[in-house]
């Protein structure tokens, strides 16, 4: 039983799958939280999609993914930002055109231009095979980077989070912080879409960060808790998926999805409330 | 457009033919305003008449479409907004959102400066023993002084608050009041947003009457009249005193006659 547990480690496709998904965990779960507090799940939706669109054209184009959809998903997210700012329209609507377009034009790429179905799939729900160690180094490094942001720019994206218009009316740069917390959330997808897949990555953004909203009303320890949660969702996660050979991004999303139903059902938070005291 | 004070030394704040629009919509015009240090001022209008929007523009949100609003230089600016436009839901305590603002270290942990300060001002306005408690787990009171506290921290030269008094009892309102005067009396200039006018405007020394433009703006009892406070909000209303203290009524025609034998019209005493 033991032995059988830890069979899979004995192969580095598995053990670097399995760090990159344990990063990625940790990574979604800490940047999500700065999407959850603001109730902007629906940005995550979004945002991947419209990254899957840069994927299918880089993959189109035979230029490097992480150079086409980087560049694709930095500039929807800052597209997005501009609109969620000035709200000529409703901001969810005009995402949901942007992103869903961008998602659109992917598939459509795929569908003419596709050969390998393998490659679609993994887009869509994440896969281990192929991770290598670049990918490895990869998550690490932008782990590292997204981290040294939180900790050293720490209460200005908190404040502009909380309260942008008092932020700015505190000589705040509100508009360049906001961008880029925006490109903090296209990098971290972008990095973790490889494990997680276009379509299961808003489940690793969201779920951590309301577990742990669920836990604490404080915001560092949530921002501490929810990392923590993400990671070992996706340490569990890649462990289930191998053994019960599904993709790497259900295996991850079905164990935090469990987690959030235990804590749920056992947990009522503090200051948590549908309506304004 | 204060006109009744002369300054000795520069304004903190100089407001010089302001514009601000929506769209094709003008929100604010033509106003000027000077604020002084030391000054105590409340912004009353109607609704819409652009007072959060005249805050705003102080505190620098706002990119004005015509003229400018001038800061004296390094003027640090405390804000406090409507507690109706707090996100009540989210994840910060008492301690984390007051040190939110003292943006001048980034990091999140407090240096011990910083922890004396917070005490300090969590105790001045008797928040102290709450530090730890999630700030929708406080009185409607405890909640609008935790913003208070937040934009005190910040050691500010001008305290700019948004309907500090909405949703606020009558004793609660005069403990604001009270906080305002002490703050001004160390040195501080505030200038708040008010729908209030017997609870808050009438107790404020200088008032700035708001309709899109500054209607009038100087001592309360030189504004509080009722051809000002008529052109301010579009309605009729009578100026009383009762007992040395100023009263406005609206429709004075319905007055009830008892009511006005105990008081005198303002008006009428001038005319005398």
């Amino acid at each position: 039983m033991i032995d059988e547990l830890f069979h899979p480690f004995a192969y580095e496709f598995f053990r670097n799958g399995l760090i990159v998904a344990t990063l990625a965990g940790a990574l979604c779960g800490m940047v999500g939280v700065y999407i959850v507090v603001r109730g902007m799940s629906y940005l995550t939706h979004g945002l991947s999609h419209a990254i899957f669109g840069g994927f299918a054209a880089s993959a189109l184009l035979g230029v490097s993914f992480l150079l086409g959809a980087g560049v694709w998903g930095i500039a929807s997210a800052l597209a997005i930002n501009s609109v969620t700012r000035r709200r000529p329209i409703g901001a969810d609507a005009a995402i949901g055109v942007i992103t869903t377009a961008s998602f659109a034009i992917g598939l459509i790429l795929f569908a003419l231009f596709g050969r390998n179905g393998r490659s679609f799939d993994a887009a869509l729900f994440g896969s281990i095979l192929g991770v290598s160690l670049s990918s490895v180094i990869l998550i690490a490094v932008v782990t590292v980077i997204v981290l040294t942001i939180i900790v050293f720019g720490y209460r200005p994206l908190l404040f502009t989070t909380f309260d942008p218009e008092v932020a700015a009316a505190s000589g705040l740069r509100t508009g360049r912080i906001e961008a880029l917390l925006m490109i903090v959330f296209a990098i971290s997808i972008l990095v973790s879409m490889q494990v997680l897949g276009v379509t299961l990555i808003a489940a690793a953004l969201v779920i951590p960060p309301t577990i742990a909203r669920l836990l604490t009303h404080s915001f560092p320890r949530m921002l501490m808790l929810s990392s923590g949660i993400g990671a070992a969702c996706g340490f569990i996660g890649m462990n289930l998926s191998y053994h019960l050979n599904v993709q790497s991004g259900p295996g991850i999303v079905i164990v935090a999805a469990a987690a959030f139903l235990v804590v749920y059902s056992i947990k009522r938070p503090s200051g948590l409330q549908n309506q304004p005291a | 457009m204060t006109g009744l004070q002369t300054f000795t030394q520069q304004p903190l704040v100089d407001v010089v033919d302001l514009g601000v629009s929506s769209g094709s919509q003008p929100i604010l015009e033509h106003i000027s305003l000077q604020v002084a240090p030391g000054d105590l001022i409340g912004i009353v209008g109607p609704s819409g008449a652009g007072k959060t929007t005249l805050l705003r523009a102080i505190a620098g949100t706002i990119r004005p479409q015509a003229g400018s609003v001038r800061l004296s230089p390094d003027l640090r600016v405390g804000y406090v907004p409507q507690v109706e436009t707090v996100n009540w839901n989210f994840p910060t305590t008492v301690n984390e959102c007051v040190l939110m603002a003292r943006t001048s270290r980034r990091f999140a942990w407090p240096t011990k400066v910083e922890k004396a300060l917070v005490a300090s001002v969590l105790a001045r306005l008797e928040l102290d023993g709450l530090a730890d408690r999630h700030i929708r787990e406080l009185s409607g009171g405890q909640q609008q002084r935790v913003f208070i506290a937040r934009a005190l921290l910040r050691s500010p030269d001008l305290l700019l608050l948004d309907e500090p008094t909405s949703g606020v009892d009558v004793a609660l309102r005069h403990e604001l009041l009270h906080l305002l005067a002490e703050l001004r009396s160390d040195g501080m200039s505030v200038v708040l947003t008010t729908h209030d006018l017997n609870g808050v405007a009438t107790h404020l020394p200088t008032l700035a009457c708001l309709n899109r433009t500054i209607i009038a703006c100087g001592e309360t009892s030189s504004v509080l009249t009722p051809e000002i406070l008529e052109l301010t909000y579009g309605a009729s209303m009578e100026v009383l005193e009762h007992g040395g203290m100023r009263l406005i009524v609206d429709s004075p025609e319905h007055t009830h006659p008892g009511f006005a034998h105990s008081v005198r019209p303002l008006v009428e005493e001038n005319q005398r």
